[in-house]
């Protein structure tokens, strides 16, 4: 069936080319095919393209998300004005992913219609924030705000990643390219938050005494465990040689908590450090703050939702004053109720696919031997023997929910890493490495600790797309690594 | 031995100057007992909520004395960790510590954790490491963060597991986590009391049962002052028809149970039915509750007739008392105690109670009252048809009261359970100085 071009109508319905080209069939062609079809004209654009969040940080951070008939919108060419300045967004970072939503109104199964865009006005150019922002897809106006609310950095960072947690519950196959993409967008994001942190030194008791080991306990949000980690604590800390170094990450009402603490102080005579971060620095941020104001040699880190056992607490405690030697030390943590949780951890390696592409990659994930086992924390030697059976030596990294390290070696290897968003993955990461610079990690059999982790208590939305994110990273970083197991090493590993 | 009296200090939830409630009765009862003992130089320190009451919390003074009393001082808190129980104020820690080793204390006798705070145990140990510490368990807290009642209000139910994932049924907000962390303050900070007491042998159990040892633990009951004047005889109305409920209305109280009874009772029997109910607080019941209660008298019987009478104290108890048949207490939580019964029995009212707690230890079906199972408004309604009108029944278990044990009968026991610590006067100067007071 021969096709015809309605010339004439393009012309009408396009002045300004009727100003160039007149009527000339050729030329009106010539410039459909090569300009017109690419700038959409005559495309009902509202219909194929939708913007459903949008918001700007003041330093020139765009977030945006939506939806395009990607059949008829091939590119996304934004430009943004803010007020009187306009400014042509580089796209090229937009990341596209399935929307079985948008799948059922378009009519194009399985496409990749959804999109979540983390742009910057470059900060060579001319920015200032204004009332009035427009934004425009070719010459369409897509999003327009009169009065534009402009976030900080850090807001920006938190509600970008609460908008990209509807990524996180798909499939990791499904998300692992475009997670990829989005934490290369939102890496520089997090540094930059990182960056801007103060920490304030807000308690300071015995200051001029001896250390030996340093304890440090980062708490973001909730301190309400504080006070009675302390407490369980205080009568080792009032004998031995060990200060307490409290990082406090966007805890609220933390003045009222100073109080608490040097009240504390008051009835406990324990060497004690608090400090409070102007923001939230990060489980990395925060635990290498501590180690930096560390005078001890000896760096334990600790969750502040770890607890020596309530009977019998010497051998826990006994880990707090040991020399770890070279080595990176972990303790054996147990559930509230006394079964084993975490005899080391290992890393395990998977391949997976993506559903719709067929395209492969590798995930990584983080396992923890003797997790669910029924081992008690009272248990005898025997029992202990039983519980790590099928720990493998040479896969065995240990989680910095409880660490001993000397304070020298913590920082050749640079400390904690500080690209993971937030929290998460850091502790694996740093055994990782220090395994590969030749660093021996101990799992240390007389440490028997409480760990009171949080249970089946709904994540909000950024802390699990930042947990998505981080994973990505970690596999990401590495897939290659020779501790890293197989699959099928993992079916026998407990 | 000591040349001196014993100086007893009194740790108080409130003081009944500032807010009435059993527990602070209690502490104030022995606390003026001691006072007439001339072994002990009593002295009380009430906590209190200086938000409350900002009337007895002087700007920038975390203890201050209670006006025209001798040795009794108010020590206000702004803040209290109400899971924790902890308060952990630099101001307060100085206040106490000083307060402390002003009165070197022999005795300690903490009544409360509730504004006061656990650490408080702590402190007192750390300023007198040898003074000997006892501690009156009047509600159920260190157990139950849930009113200190071992009561599922999302069940109706009392509470007979009070482990860590059971409580999160009553505060899913929480982890099982947050209340294993609970457990170890409160266990922590009672393992620097030296010995508990408990005002029933039924909650003497239910801590037992919790951790405490039992040999660190004894049975107390509240001593009670009596009013009842010498040679009163007891009296009651014609019909025998008059029910009395005594206490707060609150959910845990049972008074929809007691209502719908009577409800109950009226439909099957021509006599009338009187509830009196004496009680305030009526603003702290839930809504449902007392839509619950509007809901039962919603086309009541003719023959049925509840008034609430208002709010009454222990100086016109008695009175009250006299003007009803039966009391009625129908808690559906396991009282600790329950001191209306000791009002009742006063009175020589019989108590029909739920078989609740400490109730359960102090009602004996069919000597000196009669008992149900909580929650059940049939046999509650039985037992109402059967005392209506019946006088032998009335003098029956009238004939079975006793008096509860006198307040200072309940003291001699508190200095039998101090003098087993160690703790003890040198008898000459006690003679010494009675003669002096004399």
């Amino acid at each position: 069936m021969p096709s015809e071009f309605k010339f004439q109508n393009y012309a009408q319905a396009n002045a300004d080319l009727l100003d160039v080209f007149g009527e000339d069939e050729e030329s009106l062609k010539r410039h459909y095919e090569k300009h017109g079809r690419g700038e959409l004209r005559g495309v009902q654009v509202d219909r194929y393209f939708q913007i459903e969040n949008f918001f700007c940080s003041d330093q020139g951070d765009i977030f945006i998300a939506g939806w395009a008939d990607r059949r008829i919108i091939q590119t996304l060419q934004l430009r943004m004005e803010v007020g009187y300045l306009s400014f042509d967004l580089d796209t090229d970072g937009v990341c596209w992913y399935a929307r079985p939503d948008v799948d059922e109104v378009l009519g194009n199964q399985g496409a990749a219609n959804g999109f979540i865009a983390i742009l910057k006005i470059p900060a060579e150019d001319s920015f200032f924030v204004h009332s009035e922002v427009n934004l425009y897809l070719r010459n369409f106006k897509v999003h327009q705000d009169p009065a534009s609310r402009w976030l900080s950095t850090g807001k920006f960072l938190d509600q970008a990643l609460g908008a990209c947690a509807v990524l996180a519950a798909h499939p990791i196959g499904d998300t692992l390219a475009i997670g990829a993409q989005l934490y290369d967008r939102i890496e520089p994001i997090w540094k930059t938050v990182l960056a801007n942190q103060k920490f304030a030194k807000m308690v300071d008791t015995r200051g001029d005494a001896d250390v030996d080991q340093s304890i440090i306990i980062t708490i973001y949000r909730k301190p309400a465990m504080l006070l009675v980690q302390l407490t369980e604590l205080a009568d080792f800390l009032k004998e031995g040689s060990a200060e307490v170094i409290v990082v406090l990450n966007q805890v609220p009402d933390p003045v009222g908590l100073v109080n608490n603490v040097l009240a504390f102080c008051q009835i406990h005579d324990i060497r004690l450090s608090l400090y409070v971060c102007t923001g939230n620095s990060g489980f990395s941020g925060g635990n290498n703050h501590g180690a930096e104001v560390a005078r001890g040699d000896t760096l334990i880190f600790m969750n502040p939702d770890v607890f020596p056992p309530a009977e019998d607490k010497e051998a826990a405690l006994n880990f707090l004053k040991t020399d770890p030697g070279d080595a990176l030390h972990g303790g054996l943590l147990y559930y509230g109720e006394g079964l084993l949780m975490h005899s080391g951890m290992y890393v395990v390696r998977e391949t997976v696919m993506n559903s719709r592409s067929g395209e492969t990659g590798n995930a990584l994930r983080v396992e923890h031997f003797g997790k669910g086992l029924s081992h008690h924390i009272d248990d005898d030697e025997a029992g202990l023997d039983r519980a790590l059976m099928n720990v493998r030596k040479d896969a065995c990294i240990v989680s910095a929910a409880l660490w001993k390290v000397r304070k020298d070696r913590f920082w050749a290897l640079g400390g904690l890493p500080t690209d993971y968003i937030f929290a998460y993955y850091e502790d694996a990461d740093f055994c990782l490495r220090w395994i590969a610079a030749g660093g021996d990690i101990v799992v240390d059999r007389d440490a028997r600790w409480i760990h009171l982790e949080g249970v089946g208590k709904a994540m909000s939305p950024s802390v699990r797309s930042f947990m998505w994110l981080n994973r990505v990273h970690f596999s990401k970083k590495f897939e290659s690594c020779d501790q890293v197991v197989d699959i099928v090493s993992d079916q026998a590993l407990l | 031995m000591t040349d001196r009296p014993i100086k007893y200090l009194s740790v108080s939830l409130y003081h009944p100057r500032v807010m009435r409630g059993g527990a602070q009765f209690v502490a104030k009862d022995i606390h003026d007992a001691a006072v007439r003992d001339a072994n002990f130089d009593p002295v009380m320190l009430a906590g209190i909520d200086g938000q409350m009451f900002p009337q007895y919390a002087k700007v920038g003074s975390a203890i201050t004395a209670l006006p025209d009393s001798a040795n009794e001082y108010i020590l206000a808190g702004q803040k209290f960790d109400d899971f924790f129980h902890t308060i952990y104020d630099q101001r307060r820690n100085k206040a106490v510590a000083r307060f402390l080793e002003d009165h070197q204390p022999d005795v300690i006798h903490v009544h409360h954790s509730i504004w006061i705070g656990l650490e408080f145990l702590e402190l007192a140990r750390k300023i007198l490491p040898n003074v000997k510490i006892i501690y009156t368990l009047h509600e159920y807290v260190a157990i139950c963060n849930s009113r200190g009642q071992l009561y599922r209000y999302h069940e109706n139910g009392i509470c007979n597991d009070s482990s860590p994932d059971q409580c999160v049924k009553c505060f899913p907000d929480r982890s099982a986590e947050e209340f294993i962390l609970r457990r170890r303050m409160f266990k922590r900070a009672f393992g620097l009391v030296d010995h508990f007491i408990a005002p029933s042998a039924y909650l003497r159990q239910r801590f037992v049962d919790w951790g405490i040892p039992k040999d660190n633990i004894s049975v107390v009951p509240n001593g009670h002052k009596s009013v009842r004047p010498d040679d009163w005889t007891p009296k009651a109305s014609a019909s025998l028809n008059v029910f009395g409920f005594f206490g707060q209305f609150v959910d845990a109280k049972g008074i929809d149970i007691l209502l719908m009874a009577a409800r109950v009772a009226a439909d099957r029997v021509k006599e009338d039915i009187e509830v009196k109910i004496f009680g305030g607080n009526k603003q702290h019941a839930s809504e449902d509750y007392v839509a619950r209660i509007e809901a039962i008298l919603e086309d009541a019987p003719k023959n049925l007739t509840v008034r609430e009478m208002g709010s009454y104290s222990r100086r016109n108890v008695f009175d009250l008392m006299t003007g009803i048949d039966w009391a009625v207490v129908p808690s559906v939580w396991p009282e600790t105690f329950g001191l209306v019964v000791s009002e009742a029995w006063d009175a020589r009212r019989p108590v029909i109670a739920a078989r609740a707690g400490g109730l359960d230890d102090r009602i004996v079906d069919g000597k000196n009252g009669l008992s149900f199972p909580p929650g059940s408004t049939e046999r509650l309604a039985n037992i109402i048809e059967d005392c209506i009108g019946n006088a032998d029944l009335w003098d029956r278990l009238r004939s079975g009261i006793k008096d509860e044990i006198t307040v200072d009968a309940a003291w001699q026991a508190h200095v039998d359970i101090i003098e087993s610590l160690g703790v003890k006067r040198d008898p000459k100067v006690v003679q010494l100085d009675s003669a002096a007071r004399i």
